[in-house]
């Protein structure tokens, strides 16, 4: 990464507001002209597209300098949000580990206002978010251990599967919040919904989840929504979390190790089921027992 | 008409005696509301664990609910970590282990969230429906266990 220098003359013309950085009660309108008076930055990108390497070298504005210059140092993660409601979360590590950029120019061509893009290099190319909206700054509450776990398999064949929905007419599925209100005391809550892929997204539920729906595919499920953006579908859901409770799809993994790996969890869960009988972490997620588990707990050693 | 004055006011006054004493006869009492099939009461203070056990009440979260609008939700937990104490014919909440959003002045009700209610055919309305009553605060952790705070919507 190497400081460089747009001429201001590329930018006069565009001086509305780009996008508005919100902390707290405080808003800040920030346009493209202020966004280019920060000292410039270029990063060189590699990524795989449509079976072809694409090299790309972008320059914009170092997002550690805006956040400097707002005095927001308190903080775990910014919200991301664009225009068209996609959203990424990059926590504060990232950011000052990868220094991610908001990119003005694209291999020397001047990006249109709808186009500002985010450019973390490290990071896989769906977090960089273009036609940037809102920054939010969280303080967000870390998702805690679940206490409880409930597994998806008993709950789905409780739910009524639907092949007639208005814009999922020729996919059998079932209505996401048909499975929330199964499992959560909260259903319209925030959730952590992760995919088989590590893919994962904190979710509103008035924003996001509502009409969300549950995609039967060939042994898995997609998450999928008209209120998301294509690119914020979860393919394969394994896990949902609000609060301190969770629904797992058991069996998408083999065992404990493959849910704590994908979940990054540092301890293998101790638990019991809910008639109170230990289970073990090493058994096999085929196990025949597991037919009867509904519901874990886990529990302190 | 002096007398009948005095009549009226002695009349006021034994009213107003009888009401004290009906009020001071009257147990302070915490409904239990949510998912049960039938709301009751819980009228001795003590740990919540236990008094849930006592009166064979299985809940999976509670929503605590103080007169003034303030709540909290919890999981089961946190039950074994919450007291109940009766002071001046009011409840409260407190533990030693939980945050301290967790110290209600005179609780009310106590709204209970349990899965095996619908998975028996039942939806989950009752504590849904007072939960929509509530506007999430914010979430707290403390020695491992995990509290959201609500308080009552402005109507």
């Amino acid at each position: 990464m190497k400081p460089t220098f747009i001429p201001f003359f590329l930018f006069a013309a565009l001086s509305l507001s780009a996008l508005t950085l919100i902390q707290g009660e405080k808003t800040y309108d920030i346009s493209t002209e202020e966004l280019q008076n920060y000292e410039q930055a270029e990063v060189e990108t590699q990524r795989e597209k449509d079976a072809q390497t694409k090299f790309d070298v972008w320059q914009g504005t170092l997002l550690s300098e805006v956040l400097a210059k707002y005095r927001i140092e308190d903080f775990t993660v910014l919200k991301f949000t664009s225009q068209d409601n996609y959203q990424v979360r990059l926590s504060k590590q990232d950011i000052s580990a990868h220094q991610p950029i908001l990119a003005l120019q694209k291999n020397e061509i001047l990006l249109s206002e709808n186009e500002i893009r985010l450019i973390v290099p490290p990071i896989r190319e769906m977090y960089w978010i273009k036609n940037i909206d809102t920054i939010e700054v969280e303080k967000l509450f870390s998702l805690p251990i679940p206490y409880t776990l409930l597994s998806a398999e008993q709950i789905l064949p409780l739910l009524e599967i639907h092949a007639d929905l208005p814009d999922f007419q020729d996919k059998k599925s079932y209505l996401f919040r048909d499975l929330l209100t199964r499992s959560f005391p909260d259903p319209q809550d925030e959730f952590w919904v992760v995919g088989r892929d590590g893919v994962s997204h904190r979710l509103d539920y008035d924003k996001y989840l509502k009409n969300a729906v549950l995609v039967i595919g060939d042994g898995r499920m997609d998450l999928q929504s008209n209120d998301m953006p294509n690119g914020m579908w979860i393919k394969n859901l394994v896990y949902i979390q609000a609060f301190d409770r969770a629904v797992f799809f058991r069996t998408q993994f083999k065992n404990w190790q493959e849910v704590a790996a994908l979940l990054q969890w540092k301890n293998l869960p101790f638990m019991r089921d809910d008639a109170g009988n230990p289970i073990s972490f090493e058994m096999n997620f085929s196990d025949p027992e597991w037919q009867n588990i509904r519901l874990l707990k886990w529990q302190d050693r | 008409m002096a007398e009948y004055q005095a009549f009226k006011m002695a009349r006021s006054i034994i009213l107003l005696m009888l009401v004290a004493i009906l009020s001071a006869c009257v147990q302070p009492q915490i409904l239990v509301t949510g998912n049960v099939e039938n709301i009751c009461s819980i009228e001795d203070g003590g740990n919540l664990a236990e008094l849930l056990k006592q009166h064979e009440i299985t809940a999976e979260y509670v929503l605590f609910i103080a007169a003034d609008g303030t709540a909290f939700l919890t999981s089961e937990k946190s039950f074994s970590a919450l007291e109940f104490s009766k002071k001046k014919r009011k409840f409260y909440s407190h533990s030693a282990l939980l945050p301290p959003v967790c110290n209600l002045h005179d609780v009310r009700e106590i709204c209970v969230f349990r899965t095996d209610y619908s998975q028996s055919g039942k939806q989950n309305e009752q504590f849904y429906q007072r939960l929509t009553d509530f506007q999430k605060l914010g979430e707290s952790s403390q020695n491992g266990y995990s509290v959201r705070k609500y308080k009552l919507r402005e109507k």
